[in-house]
C-alpha cells in the first residue's frame, strides 16, 4: 500500500468517525486539519479571473447635458487677462461620443503689462493699442471618452468618472476685426455627482487670429482651464 | 406563453379554493404553509391572489422572496432568479436572496455566476455575519471547478469565525453558564432587554432569538426578577442553541463530505494532471458597461453583486482518438 493511499484512508476514517460524534466543536476541529493536503491542493489551483462589471451610474445613450462653464485663459495677448462664463450642450450620442454646441462670454481686464502700455500711450498722448480682444464665441465640439474609472471619496461615496478628449471648430468675435475662426482641442475629465449633475474639469488649447498694429494679422495661442457644472436633462 | 398557461393553470386551481374575503395576512400565511408543504402550485396560487390586494401592506422584498423560493421548489429557477434580483439591497433579505439565488444558478449550470456570488457573500464587509451556509455554498462551487486550494481556504475561514460561537451555543445548550449568557441575564433583569444587547451577545447567541416569541415572551417580564429565577428564558435559549447546533452539525458534515472528496482526489484522481479545458469567454457584459479589476480583500461598497467570474473547469486527460 503507498503512502498516499494509506494517508487517505487514515483522513478519510478520522472523517466518518467525527461524525458520530455529538460534540459539534470536535466535528468542526476535524475539519481542514491536514496541511499536505492544503499543499497539493495550492499546486491545481484554477485560472479563475474575477472582475467587476458594472452598469454605468448616468445613462448616455440619447441624452441632452447642459453645463454652465467659467474658463480662465493662460497666453494669448499678454495685455489683457481674460476669463469666460459660458453655456455648454452636449448631446451624448452614446457613453463614449457626444456632440455640443458652446457660447462664452469674455471677461476682460487689463494686466499689469496692459496697465502700463495704457498709462505710457496716455503719458504720450496716443491710442493703446490694445482693442483686439475677445467678446463672445460659439464652438461646435465632438467628445470622445475612451477612459474611465472610479473614486472613493473617504469611505463615503464612490463616483465614476470619465476621462474624455475634445475638438471644436467655431467662430469668436473680436473688438476690432469682428467674427474670426477658431479652433480648440483638449480634454478633461468628467465625475457623476449624481445621477443628472456632472462636474467637469477641462483644459484645452484654442487658437484664432486677431489683429495687432497696423492690419497685422497675428496669431493668438491659448490654453483655456475650465470648470463645468452639468445637468443631465 | 408558457407563463400566461402557467397562470392559466394557478387561476383554475384558485377557483376551487374558498378565499373570498381572505385578509393578506391569511394568504401570506396559507403561502408560507403551503410552499413548508411543498405544494408549490398552491403557495403560488395564494401569493397570486396577495400580489392582487391593492393594498396587501406585504413588503415587496418579503414577497418577491416568498414567491422565488416557491419557484425555486417548483424548479422553475429561471423565473425564481428574476424575483431574487427584484430584492433591495437595502434588504435585511438580500443576502439571503444572494445565497438562494446561488443556489438557482448551480441548477441552471451557472457555476461560475454561482462563484461570482458567493465572492459577494464572503467578501470582507459580509464575512462575519456569513451563515454556515453560505460557506458550505461558497466550498460546493468552489469544488466544482476542483478549486480545491479554495475549498481548505474557506474550510478555515469557517472555523476560524464558527469556533467561538459553536463552543458557546454548546454551553448554552447544556445550561452552562458562559460569561455572556450571566452578563446577558444579570443585564435583562436589571435593565430589560434592549440594553442588554451588545456586539457580543449578538454574536454568540442563538441566530434570530430576538425573532423568537417565546423568548421574547419571557424577556419581557424578565426586568426586576431575580437571576434564579429566569429559568424559563435559559431552557428556551438551550432550546433554541440545541437547534441551531444541529443546523451546524448537518454543514460541518456537508464540508468533511466536499473535503473528503477534495482529498480522494487529490491523491487518487489521475485526470488532475491533465488540463484545464478553456472555456469560453462567458461575459454577459453589455457593450458600455464599466469593468474593474477585482481585490479580494478590498472590495468596493459599490462592488457587491457586480462581480464575474470566469474558472476553467476541472482538468481533463485527453486521450488520443477520444
Amino acid at each position: 500500500m503507498s503512502l498516499r493511499t494509506a494517508s487517505f484512508i487514515i483522513i478519510l476514517l478520522s472523517t466518518t468517525l467525527s461524525w458520530g460524534q455529538e460534540d459539534v466543536s470536535q466535528d468542526l476541529d476535524s475539519l481542514g486539519t491536514n496541511r499536505d493536503v492544503i499543499r497539493k491542493a495550492k499546486k491545481i489551483a484554477p485560472d479563475e479571473k474575477v472582475k467587476v462589471v458594472q452598469k454605468r451610474a448616468v445613462d448616455r445613450h440619447l441624452r441632452l447635458e447642459a453645463s454652465l462653464a467659467y474658463s480662465f485663459l493662460a497666453g494669448g495677448d499678454p495685455h489683457v487677462n481674460s476669463s469666460v462664463l459660458g453655456l455648454d450642450l452636449d448631446f451624448h450620442i452614446t457613453p463614449r461620443w457626444s456632440i455640443g454646441a458652446r457660447y462664452g462670454r469674455f471677461d476682460n481686464d487689463l494686466s499689469k503689462e496692459g496697465q502700463r502700455v495704457v498709462d505710457n500711450a496716455n503719458a504720450a498722448g496716443q491710442t493703446p493699442d490694445l482693442r483686439d480682444f475677445g467678446k463672445d464665441y460659439y464652438l461646435g465640439t465632438v467628445t470622445y471618452y475612451p477612459l474611465y474609472g472610479k473614486i472613493n471619496f473617504f469611505n463615503v461615496n464612490v463616483t465614476q468618472f470619465d476621462i474624455y478628449v475634445t475638438a471644436g471648430y467655431g467662430r469668436i468675435n473680436l473688438d476690432l476685426s469682428g467674427f474670426n475662426n477658431l479652433f480648440t482641442a483638449g480634454g478633461g475629465a468628467g465625475f457623476w455627482i449624481t445621477d443628472r449633475i456632472s462636474a467637469r474639469f477641462e483644459i484645452r488649447y484654442q487658437t484664432y487670429m486677431d489683429i495687432v498694429g497696423n492690419n497685422q494679422e497675428r496669431r493668438i495661442d491659448q490654453t483655456v482651464f475650465t470648470g463645468k457644472l452639468g445637468f443631465l436633462l | 406563453m408558457i407563463r400566461s398557461l402557467h397562470y392559466l393553470i394557478l387561476c383554475f386551481f384558485m377557483i376551487g379554493l374558498p378565499t373570498q374575503g381572505w385578509s393578506a395576512a391569511n394568504f401570506w400565511d396559507k403561502a408560507h404553509n403551503a410552499l413548508t408543504a411543498s405544494k408549490t402550485d398552491q403557495a403560488l396560487g395564494y401569493i397570486n391572489q396577495l400580489r392582487s390586494q391593492k393594498d396587501h401592506g406585504v413588503p415587496k422584498d418579503d414577497l418577491n422572496l416568498l414567491e422565488a423560493r416557491a419557484y425555486y421548489q417548483a424548479g422553475n429557477y429561471k423565473m425564481a432568479l428574476k424575483l431574487y434580483r427584484r430584492i433591495s439591497k437595502k434588504s435585511d433579505l438580500w443576502l439571503s436572496s444572494v445565497e438562494e439565488r446561488a443556489w438557482a444558478k448551480i441548477r441552471m449550470g451557472q457555476i461560475n455566476r454561482a462563484i461570482a456570488d458567493t465572492k459577494t457573500l464572503l467578501s470582507p464587509v459580509f464575512v462575519d455575519i456569513a451563515s454556515p451556509e453560505t460557506f458550505f455554498l461558497s466550498s460546493y462551487v468552489a469544488h466544482k471547478v476542483c478549486d480545491f486550494q479554495t475549498v481548505f481556504h474557506i474550510t478555515d475561514a469557517f472555523k476560524k469565525r464558527n469556533k467561538v460561537r459553536i463552543q458557546h451555543l454548546e454551553k448554552m445548550a447544556k445550561m452552562e453558564s458562559t460569561r455572556g449568557i450571566v452578563t446577558f441575564l444579570n443585564d435583562l433583569t436589571a435593565k430589560g432587554l434592549e440594553p442588554s444587547l451588545n456586539p457580543q451577545v449578538m454574536d454568540v447567541f442563538p441566530k434570530n432569538f430576538l425573532k423568537d416569541e417565546q423568548f421574547l415572551m419571557f424577556a419581557k417580564i424578565a426586568k426586576g426578577k431575580n437571576v434564579n429565577q429566569l429559568i424559563d428564558i435559559r431552557k428556551r435559549l438551550a432550546k433554541l442553541a440545541k437547534s441551531e447546533l444541529v443546523h451546524y452539525k448537518d454543514v460541518i458534515k456537508k464540508l468533511h463530505l466536499i473535503e473528503g472528496d477534495s482529498i480522494q482526489r487529490l491523491y487518487m484522481d489521475p485526470s488532475l494532471l491533465g488540463k484545464r479545458a478553456n472555456i469560453k469567454n462567458h461575459s454577459t457584459r453589455g457593450k458600455y458597461d464599466l469593468v474593474f479589476p477585482f481585490e479580494e480583500k478590498d472590495v468596493w461598497v459599490d462592488e457587491f453583486d457586480h462581480l464575474q467570474v470566469r474558472a476553467q473547469s476541472c482538468p481533463e486527460i485527453k486521450y488520443k482518438g477520444a
